[in-house]
């Protein structure tokens, strides 16, 4: 079968599509200059090379070009094979269809390569037509390129073409795409003009008909008429009277209480050309204050109860209005509205400013126009049948948009609004006691008030509405039982609904309907591309509802308010509800949860709402509110149980049956009663913010070991660390088999303990984990990580370059790390004697004078006789912690080029931090020497290790004169001797890779064979010495002695290494001479002091009880355990090679006689490390 | 439970089969890999890091060729075994026609999945140089299967054994989809899973409509009997015993020191725990809840851990 190669041309999610269908087939695929963004950017992600338009010869490397119906008329290449999709549109019978062409296109003639019809059928939704077009017409090419490619480029025989010439009319396939049969909603209403005059006919009708009911008045439509007026024309006297102007802009504030006078005062601002802001009275004074300074009013209503001066510091003046102005005689109208001309001219005049909470927390106030409003009251007046009989309940505050639901729609009908006071909206019994009195017959009560109510029985309610919320299915069965119960759906920016349903007692509470008379509802993806059924997108709502903006909220108006893409007139606005929806099946929409409350746990979308779902759906509480707190932990708080035994655990165990484990809510909280808002919404932040915790029963305490555990699975399973419970198993946070070895890797690269996976598979929590890394029965020597046995690998890449250096034994110059060091200074000085090379000195400094003088310091202390300023002294500024052994680039190429020999003495010396910590200084430092030895020329490398690292032993258990062992050295717990095997391991690499090298070491290395000088503070034997000089008693141990003075052992080493003969690549300097440790120790009673040789048991009992005042107090760990080897045997130390070598040189081991070892405990006197004797010795003459 | 009539895939199969429509994919001369990284932990070890990357791709190629063999011992020894029993008309369950004729095109793709797979194992061969170690004879289903059947009376072997293979069809289909999308390796690999896939989608319907149907003509003691077979099945069949030796095996074939296979081995896991979250048990459970199997009370409950 032939692998084709086809070009596209094109920019749609179709062109997308059959990109990706023909890659997968094997198909070799490019994108031509002149394609869309969506079909380049799935070729990037392909990886295929874009065509670019300056290829002109393309089409030759091509056996076909696919164009697509939006690329029609773009350039294309030149000599080129198409093949042309067309689609297109006609009614056959009156039954839609779509029909597929693929047109086959040489320079000289079209043929019909391919062609279908697709039947729209009873299908609702466009874009799932608009898929069913797609999938044919891919169907159809990939069916004849298959053809194709089996008949080796063959293209099939033309069809012959069986469509109609009507099916010439261009299908368009985008607005297809945004057609859904629910938006079908155009109604027209008879023309009213504005609210003033739909309430002004109304009241001509039903003059004599009760308007409002209240407290205290019942008042007939004709006398609300009369005190409406006489409101408006004091709104207008006053205004004139001020010098100001009353216009389309003007805003009037409205802070009365529940009453009749409320509501004509409304429709008197209404009618002075005014629109009205609403004060709830009620709400918190901070609140109302912002409302006032951002509206910029200049008057508020309000009655002589109000604190007038509430509003002084923004400027708003109280307007009080002693009393209505009757006319005198209240059963004819008085006259007219003074706006009346106005507004009926101009209907998109602004009626109501209402403020809702922002996302800021600042009230953002929406702007509604009469027109918005006159499609809401004639809609609603039909959608719920009312007349002049009905008796609506006002039971919402005039701040919330439910409101203008209740208000206006009734005073445009005839019927008789119910108003209940203050005191009534909170009193249950009283609220039965309205409703059943008045024979109240439709209302709009909110969601969390429904679920609260006692079942009280209210026959003459016929429409009940609700919305804002959720219902939960317990108040959606009781309340529609016996009435129309409908849910409402729409944010105040549409004023106050878009869509709506009516709910039955097995309605799902999150279908929120269809769209409302002359209104649309877009749900669209994020590449703003309508979705189809079932999928979910964000609402985006267009039509009469839309409102003009936001007050004074220019931008916050451009990014909601949006023109519509998709009408073609460009006046039309749609706005960006924020809201995630879908398209049920039946035309419906679902709700699915707000875009900004939708949380990620663990990389999964989280919507809030399916867990509310779930939680109610388990019949365990009747109410329930899900929220995520600060950490992003889910907090699901239940209130009014079905039965008495209901609690935390239950609803819990029954969510883990029906819920994946993410979406489990970490709390779960019993509440008497969830807390509302004002408006009847479940306060959600007050729920987020809760403190909770005497609600929990434990707490999540971690230890510093479970924290870094935490920080490591977090990172593996790509979830955020307050995600994990320190008892959650590894398996139920998603983790599985492959995250395991990942995770338990990651544990072992930055934990010392050793956690066998076998055990934590035992018990895979956090908790469990960290017991096994801290474990303190676990052996030592078991502990070593991963991590350091990685470390052992040389890099492949480091191995000799070029031609052979013949100057590796005669160094023209050499590199000397750690020059400053005890050692260090006398391999300089032995550097300096026996060769004629320049010694780079490595050391470390902020600067150049400060490295100096440590140099200096140390050749003076060690009493060399060179000094720094030797032209054979070079001061390089160094850090052997810091890569390139911190130095530059150029100085690091410079070395590389002149170097003919590195002697790698430099190291941290520190018996009692681990591994990790030495790592850079001492083996990585390593890896650098290496680097540069096999830099640019060839160089050797001799390499300062120590005995103690040793690792390779033959039968009869000697350590041998070899390279290290895979098996650690003895005192694996020490991890500076890690340091040095690994670091052994790398160079002894080196050696097989054939870099010249040579690994030496040294034993104890003891002070100048003449002056005694060292430097005792970092030699731990010396530690032990004076640590047991201060105890008064030593450890008899039986172990012969090292003592090698530093004189000797920098001789040794330099003229071991530049020997041509030598036999051996590692050399063993300790001193073989036979001395044993209790001679050595007892040496301090020729100088005076009184020191007891005692059972080691007894002396290591004796380190227990030691304080910082003691030498050994830092390194007592290394003595606490009965097989401590450190001291070293050397009783069992190869040295064969190396005594020869030595041979060689002309050189022989220095005897460890007691004039030695007394010039060594005078100089430890002297220098002030041990404390004087008590009583002076009379062999202290000897002492040099 | 009402039973839907068999729908052949005969058409669909003409126009998509593989077989029928796709080129041979042919190694590409790039860099890219030749198999996950993330499907083979041992790449991730310490040590194998900072081995040369000569010793990554090896174990990478290597876990290649496990992979390509045991699809040859899945789809031909398993799968095929009974597919083309029923297209035979030899299975103990008497199909209608339309099932058994779609049967006998599972068997030629499932076959020539196998061919691909070695045509393009040799492929790789020949241009990596590097030859196979010695590849496991058998996979894990080849004795969870046997394993399952044995404890079961023989009038209830054959509806184990089918829904069995289907279990595995099902569970094969996600892995694969999984593999696809890796943007590290090479286009042939992932066309190879690509077309693959593009068979077993179809594949998984059919397993799927066969044990319907075998579940709807089979009497409430049969299903109660081979429904509490399903979980042992299940525990057999996710075990990680032969991935494990192999593993060890991949080890040992390596150019480094004992002391570091052996650090390497010791982390070699030797079980997971098999909960409601293992990648396989959500496709498991899906077939359970497709094919109808999760609505018989008595199987359900058997199967609780898994929901």
């Amino acid at each position: 079968m032939k692998v084709l190669s086809i070009g596209f041309l094109g920019a749609s999610t179709l062109a997308t599509t059959i990109l990706n269908m023909l890659y997968d087939l094997g198909h070799n695929v490019v994108v031509l200059a002149g394609s869309g963004r969506e079909l380049v950017t799935a070729a990037e992600e392909l990886g295929i090379q874009r065509h670019t338009a300056k290829d002109t010869h393309i089409a030759g490397l091509l056996d076909v070009i696919v164009v697509f119906p939006e690329s029609v008329g773009k350039k294309l290449p030149k000599d080129g094979t198409l093949i042309k999709l067309s689609l297109s549109d006609v009614f056959v019978n009156t039954e839609r269809h779509g029909g597929v062409v693929w047109r086959f296109c040489t320079n000289d003639q079209q043929t019909i390569l391919a062609q279908g019809i697709y039947k729209f059928g009873d299908e609702i939704c466009g874009a799932n037509i608009v898929g069913g077009i797609e999938q044919l017409a891919a169907d159809l090419l990939i069916n004849s390129i298959n053809n194709a490619a089996k008949t080796n480029g063959l293209w099939p025989d033309a069809v012959a073409t069986a469509l109609p010439p009507s099916w010439s009319t261009e299908l368009n396939m985008a607005r297809l795409s945004v057609w859904h049969k629910s938006n079908e909603t155009v109604k027209e209403y008879s023309e009213r003009g504005s609210i003033v005059h739909g309430f002004s006919d109304a009241a001509a009708r039903y003059a004599s008909r009760t308007a409002l009911i209240d407290e205290s008045n019942v008042i007939t439509y004709r006398e609300l008429y009369n005190r409406a007026v006489s409101i408006s024309q004091e709104i207008t006297e006053i205004y004139s009277e001020k010098g100001l102007s009353l216009n389309n802009e003007t805003l009037i504030g409205v802070a009365l209480p529940k009453s009749a006078r409320l509501y004509a005062t409304i429709l008197g601002i209404l009618g002075a050309g005014c629109a009205y802001v609403p004060f709830d009275i009620t709400h918190p004074q901070e609140r109302l204050r912002a409302i006032a300074a951002d509206s910029k009013l200049d008057y508020i209503i309000c009655d002589s109860n109000y604190d007038s001066g509430l509003f002084s510091d923004e400027g708003v003046q109280p307007l009080i209005i002693p009393e209505f102005r009757w006319s005198p005689d209240m059963s004819v109208n008085v006259s007219a509205f003074p706006s009346a001309e106005l507004l009926l001219r101009d209907t998109s005049r602004l009626a109501v400013v209402i403020y809702t909470s922002g996302s800021t927390g600042k009230p953002k106030g929406v702007m509604l126009e009469h027109r918005n409003l006159l499609n809401l009251c004639e809609w609603y007046r039909h959608h719920v049948e009312l007349t002049e009989e009905s008796r609506p309940f006002q039971f919402s505050t005039i701040a919330f948009d439910a409101s203008i639901l209740d208000i206006f729609p009734t005073l445009l009908s005839g019927a008789s609004l119910i108003i209940p006071s203050e005191a009534d909206r909170h009193d249950f019994l009283r609220l039965d006691e309205l409703v059943r009195t008045h024979e109240v017959t439709h209302a709009f009560l909110p969601p969390a008030l429904l679920a609260a109510l006692p079942d009280f029985v209210w026959p003459t309610l016929k429409h009940l509405v609700t919305g804002g919320d959720i219902c939960d299915p317990d108040t959606i069965s009781k309340w529609s039982a016996s009435r129309k119960f409908h849910n409402i759906y729409g944010p105040t920016e549409c004023t106050v609904l878009a869509t709506t349903v009516l709910f039955s007692d097995s309605s799902y509470n999150r279908n929120i309907g269809k769209p409302i008379s002359n209104t649309g509802c877009y749900i669209l993806d994020e590449q703003f591309k309508p979705v189809s059924t079932g999928k979910e997108g964000e609402l985006y709502i267009r039509g009469r509802g839309v409102g003009r903006g936001y007050n004074s909220e220019k931008n916050l108006t451009e990014e909601r308010f949006l023109r519509d893409p998709f009408s073609g007139e460009p006046s039309t606005m749609i706005y960006k509800t924020g809201d995630i929806v879908k398209w049920r099946d039946d035309g419906n929409i679902e709700f699915i949860g707000r875009r900004d409350t939708q949380v990620k746990i663990r990389g999964f979308r989280v919507e809030l709402g399916e867990i509310e779902n779930a939680i109610l759906d388990t019949r365990i509480f009747r109410h329930c509110a899900v929220v995520v707190d600060e950490s992003k932990r889910i907090r699901a708080f239940v209130a009014k149980p079905y039965k008495g035994d209901a609690d935390e655990e239950t609803v819990k165990q029954a969510l883990c049956q029906v819920l994946p484990e993410y979406m489990i809510p970490r709390f779960i909280i019993v509440l008497d009663e969830l807390p509302s808002t004002d408006n009847g919404k479940i306060n959600r932040n007050s729920l987020a913010g809760m403190d909770i915790s005497k609600s929990l029963v434990t707490g999540d305490e971690l230890t510093e070991t479970e924290n870094r555990l935490l920080e490591i699975w977090a990172l593996v399973l790509n979830i955020d660390t307050n995600e994990i419970g320190k008892n959650d198993s590894f398996f139920d946070l998603g983790g599985h088999s492959l995250l395991v070895s990942r995770m338990i890797l990651a544990v072992k690269n930055s934990f010392q303990g050793n956690a066998t996976l076998a055990r934590f598979m035992e018990r895979p929590t956090i908790a469990a984990l960290a017991s096994l890394l801290t474990d303190s029965t676990l052996k030592k020597g078991a502990q070593i990580s991963e991590a350091v046995y990685a470390d052992m690998i040389l890099n492949p890449s480091i191995s000799p370059v070029g031609e052979e250096n013949p100057f590796l034994r005669k160094p023209k110059a050499v590199l000397l790390t750690g020059a400053n060091g005890f050692l260090g200074t006398y391999l300089l000085e032995q550097l300096l004697r026996n060769t004629n090379a320049v010694v780079y000195c490595l050391v470390r400094g902020s600067s150049q004078d400060e490295a100096e003088q440590k140099l200096a310091l140390s050749l003076l202390n060690n009493r060399i006789d060179y000094r720094v300023d030797n032209k054979r002294i070079q001061l390089v500024v160094g850090d052997l912690e810091k890569p390139l052994l911190g130095l530059d680039i150029s100085q690091f190429e410079k070395l590389s080029l002149e170097l003919d020999a590195i002697y790698h003495n430099g190291a941290h010396v520190n018996h009692v931090y681990d591994y990790k910590y030495l790592f850079n200084a001492n083996v990585r430092s390593t890896l650098d020497v290496l680097h540069l030895a096999t830099h640019k020329k060839n160089k050797s490398v001799h390499y300062i290790s120590t005995l103690s690292a040793a690792s390779k032993f033959n039968e009869a258990g000697w350590l041998i004169e070899d390279g290290p062992a895979e098996i650690p050295p003895a005192f694996v717990n020490n991890g500076y001797n890690l340091t040095k095997w690994i670091s052994e391991h790398l160079v002894w690499q080196a050696i097989s890779r054939g870099i010249d090298a040579t690994i030496v070491r040294p034993g104890n290395i003891s002070g100048h064979s003449l002056t005694g000088l060292c430097q005792p503070d970092k030699n731990r034997i010396l530690l032990v010495l004076k640590g047991s000089a201060q105890l008064g008693i030593a450890p008899a141990w039986d172990a012969t002695f090292d003592l090698c003075p530093v004189d000797f052992l920098a001789k040794a080493i330099i003229n071991c290494t530049l020997s041509d003969t030598r036999d051996t690549k590692v050399l063993h300097f300790h001193n073989p001479t036979p001395l044993d440790w209790t001679t050595y120790v007892m040496g301090l009673t020729r100088i005076g002091y009184e020191i007891q040789l005692v059972d080691p048991g007894l002396w290591r009992s004796r380190l227990l009880d030691i304080d910082e005042s003691n030498a050994l107090y830092n390194v007592v760990s290394f003595y606490l355990d009965e097989n401590n080897e450190d001291i070293g045997d050397i009783s069992s130390i190869e040295h064969s090679r190396t005594e020869s070598t030595l041979q060689k040189v002309g050189m022989a081991y220095p005897k460890k006689d007691n004039a030695l070892i007394d010039r060594n405990l005078s100089y430890l006197v002297d220098c002030g490390f041990l404390p004087l004797p008590r009583q002076p010795s009379t062999e202290r003459s000897f002492v040099a | 439970m009402s039973e839907q009539p068999y729908v052949s895939h005969s058409d669909s199969w003409e126009s998509t089969a593989t077989i029928r429509n796709r080129p041979r994919r042919v190694i590409e001369d790039d860099n890219l890999r030749y198999y996950p990284m993330n499907r083979q932990p041992l790449c991730t070890h310490p040590v194998i890091v900072q081995l040369d990357q000569k010793v990554q791709d090896l174990i990478l190629v290597q876990s290649l060729y496990k992979y390509i063999n045991d699809i040859i011992i899945f789809e031909t020894e398993i799968v095929n075994k009974t597919a083309r029993e029923i297209a035979k008309g030899n299975f103990p369950f008497l199909f209608p026609f339309d099932c058994r004729y779609d049967a006998m095109s599972v068997v030629i793709d499932e076959d020539y999945h196998a061919y691909v797979a070695m045509n393009y194992m040799h492929q790789v061969q020949e241009r990596t140089g590097i030859a196979p170690i010695e590849l496991p004879s058998e996979i894990e289903l080849s004795r969870a299967i046997p394993r399952a059947l044995c404890t079961l009376a023989p009038q209830y072997q054959a509806g184990m054994e089918l829904i069995a293979v289907a279990i595995s069809e099902n569970t094969v289909t996600a892995e694969v989809a999984a593999f696809s999308k890796d943007p590290s390796l090479k286009r042939s690999v992932k066309g190879l899973m690509v077309d693959h896939l593009a068979d077993e989608g179809r594949h998984s319907i059919f397993w799927i409509n066969l044990v319907k149907h075998y579940w709807a003509n089979i009497d409430e003691e049969a299903r109660i009997v081979i429904g509490g077979a399903i979980p042992g099945f299940i525990e057999a069949y996710l075990t990680n015993e032969i991935q494990m030796l192999f593993d060890h095996r991949l080890v040992e074939s390596l150019d480094i020191s004992e002391v570091l296979m052996e650090k390497i081995r010791e982390d070699i896991p030797t079980s997971y725990p098999i909960t409601k979250n293992h990648p396989m048990i959500a496709n498991i459970r899906n077939f359970l809840k497709r094919s109808g199997l999760s609505q018989h009370e008595a199987t359900r409950t058997g199967l609780s851990r898994y929901f």
